[in-house]
């Protein structure tokens, strides 16, 4: 433990983390953008404003679940380094309840995104129908966010016991309210691991299993035809690379503000470059082992959804994803030093967070439009407000809940990790 | 006479013990110490001040030497020869990138393990062993002349080693 602050100063300052920023500029960025899409919905060419919803949709419910599938895998693994990092990535399943919301309104616009509604697909069996899928799916997000919120609330549990009674109003009677009977006897504090751990292990299972059953639903059936195994696991890998990137981001965002210079260093930064540029080597691999396979069977309608992003007009754009992904990340973190240095750090993880962006709204668009790839006030308002969405919800997880757990900081500070 | 400059050569039980007379000797000047670890251990290279080893360029470079071989050999090889397979085209960079990558890691190791030897040579400094050492201690080699010895059999004693003895 840091001498300067030391237990009490670190729950004072993850307690009260300055959050009028990301709430202010969450809420004018989903107020606009969200209204944008409004009225877009509504006006002559609905269907690209649902197009740029679903992307968004996908893209930032795999950033709120890989963050915290990221946390569980500390949990599993008994990693103490991310200790006072951790939160930033937990922070991020605030947006899971609002990706359910986000996911009952994509019903309305089935019309304008799944192709096999108006022309159905014998081929895929009753496996492609409305309700079955939808009702499924819904399913799926509900386990997936119940079971993330569980795993964070138990995390939290005890460093809320620590702040019950520094806090005030609304906070105190939440903060009493989940505290419950618990007293922080070690023993208890047991309980609470080993619940983790199991919480842990049973997130990262449910997450491969649902969040593939989620990209063969809601991405791959973009185009019905077109099958690959190995879709779901290259969704699911590329959305824990940016529940990564975005912990890199927000660490870089929460380091100078929390007063944690002393305790987040060169340590958390080096493990998380080598993480995020291990994911990136991954994704590559991943993609690779698909065209490699679709591209040595030939068949055609395997090819085509292939051909479609690689050599027509979106071609661009797929060297764009191959460049932010993988080439830029690779050669940009190789270095010890780029990794440790919070500005490079922090650009590279931004251009992998919008290069996987860019490779969500590139496995989506080209199934539903005839057209080149498009990108004007539509693409970029509705995506601004979806950030903004994710920025207030996890900029109001920052007001709830503390964003500092001394108890983790204690134990990565025990083992010189800094 | 042995082929190796007289010293005193210590065994340590313990990493703490063996990093603190590490540091102590260093502190006096010995600088030409041999530390011998049965596993790697940060404590013990952080005392001894050993700097980041140059073998990872060597990897670097094999692994981008490799790659690149990879693709001219495949590529050499369809266009020395031309036989248009499965109606594909003559280079078909797709598959060669497996070759291109399986020779990435295969030169990578090559370098690693060259590298290796290279900088082993090159740093290669002889002192008295113990075969202890590859098993459960940790072992000091102080080469110093002989009005030096008791001092240093002294201080290497008092910081905790299990044996201490001196090598002609």
């Amino acid at each position: 433990m840091s001498a300067q602050y030391g237990r009490d100063g670190f729950l004072q300052r993850g307690a009260n983390a300055p959050t009028g920023a990301l709430l202010a500029g969450g809420t004018i960025l989903a107020v606009l953008g969200l209204g944008l899409f409004v009225a877009l919905a509504m006006g002559d060419d609905p269907g690209r404003a649902w197009r740029m919803y679903h992307v968004n949709f996908l893209f930032f419910t795999g950033v709120a679940l890989g963050g915290s599938v990221f946390a569980a895998t500390q949990k599993i693994t008994k990693g103490v380094w991310a200790g006072p990092i951790i939160r930033f990535a937990e922070a991020g399943v605030a947006f899971l309840p609002v990706s359910i919301v986000l996911f009952l309104v994509l019903f309305l616009g089935k019309h304008h995104l799944f192709p096999w509604i108006e022309h159905p697909t014998p081929a895929r069996g009753n496996w492609l129908t409305v309700s079955w899928m939808f009702w499924r799916d819904l399913v799926s997000l509900l386990v997936l966010a119940g079971v993330a919120i569980a795993f964070v609330y138990n995390d939290v549990k005890p460093d809320v016991a620590d702040l019950r009674n520094e806090v005030s109003g609304w906070r105190q009677r939440l903060y009493e309210r989940i505290t419950g009977g618990y007293t922080g006897t070690p023993e208890e504090l047991q309980r609470i691991e080993t619940r983790l751990v199991r919480l842990s292990v049973a997130l990262c299972l449910l997450y491969a299993y649902l969040f593939s059953l989620l990209a063969f639903d809601l991405v791959m059936s973009l185009a019905p035809y077109w099958v690959s195994n190995l879709f779901g696991a290259f969704m699911f890998m590329g959305a824990v690379l940016t529940g990564l990137t975005m912990l890199g981001l927000m660490t870089v965002y929460w380091r100078g503000r929390l007063g944690m210079r002393e305790v987040i260093g060169r340590q958390q930064f080096h493990d998380l470059g080598k993480l995020i540029f291990g994911f990136s080597i991954f994704w590559a691999y991943l993609v690779f082992s698909q065209v490699l396979v679709i591209w040595y069977g030939n068949l055609r309608e395997e090819t085509s959804f292939v051909f479609w992003r690689l050599w027509s007009d979106w071609r661009p754009i797929s060297i764009m994803v191959g460049l932010m992904v993988f080439l830029i990340p690779f050669w940009g973190l190789i270095w010890v030093k780029s990794k440790i240095t919070p500005f490079t750090f922090a650009l590279f993880a931004l251009i992998s967070f919008l290069g996987v962006w860019l490779e969500r709204y590139l496995l989506v668009q080209p199934s539903l439009t005839e057209q080149g790839p498009a990108f004007g006030l539509p693409e970029f308002g509705i995506s601004l407000g979806f950030l903004g969405l994710f920025l207030l919800a996890y900029g109001l997880f920052a007001r709830t809940f503390p964003m500092v757990s001394p108890r983790l900081v204690e134990k990565a500070e025990a083992t010189g990790h800094h | 006479m042995s082929g190796h400059p007289g010293g005193i050569l210590a065994a340590y039980q313990y990493v703490d013990s063996a990093a603190e007379a590490i540091r102590r000797l260093k502190s006096q000047g010995y600088d030409d110490l041999i530390v011998y670890t049965p596993v790697p251990n940060a404590e013990i290279a952080q005392a001894v001040g050993h700097k980041v080893s140059s073998v990872r360029l060597w990897t670097l470079i094999g692994g981008l030497l490799g790659c690149a071989s990879g693709f001219a050999l495949t590529l050499w090889m369809s266009y020395d020869w031309p036989l248009v397979v499965g109606g594909k085209p003559v280079g078909s960079l797709i598959p060669y990138v497996i070759i291109a990558f399986e020779l990435m890691i295969l030169f990578g190791a090559g370098a690693t393990i060259l590298g290796l030897l290279f900088n082993s040579w090159r740093t290669r400094q002889r002192g008295a062993y113990d075969g202890r050492f590859s098993d459960d201690q940790i072992g000091i080699f102080v080469p110093c002349p002989v009005e030096r010895r008791p001092a240093v059999e002294e201080m290497l004693r008092n910081s905790g080693a299990v044996e201490v003895r001196v090598e002609m």
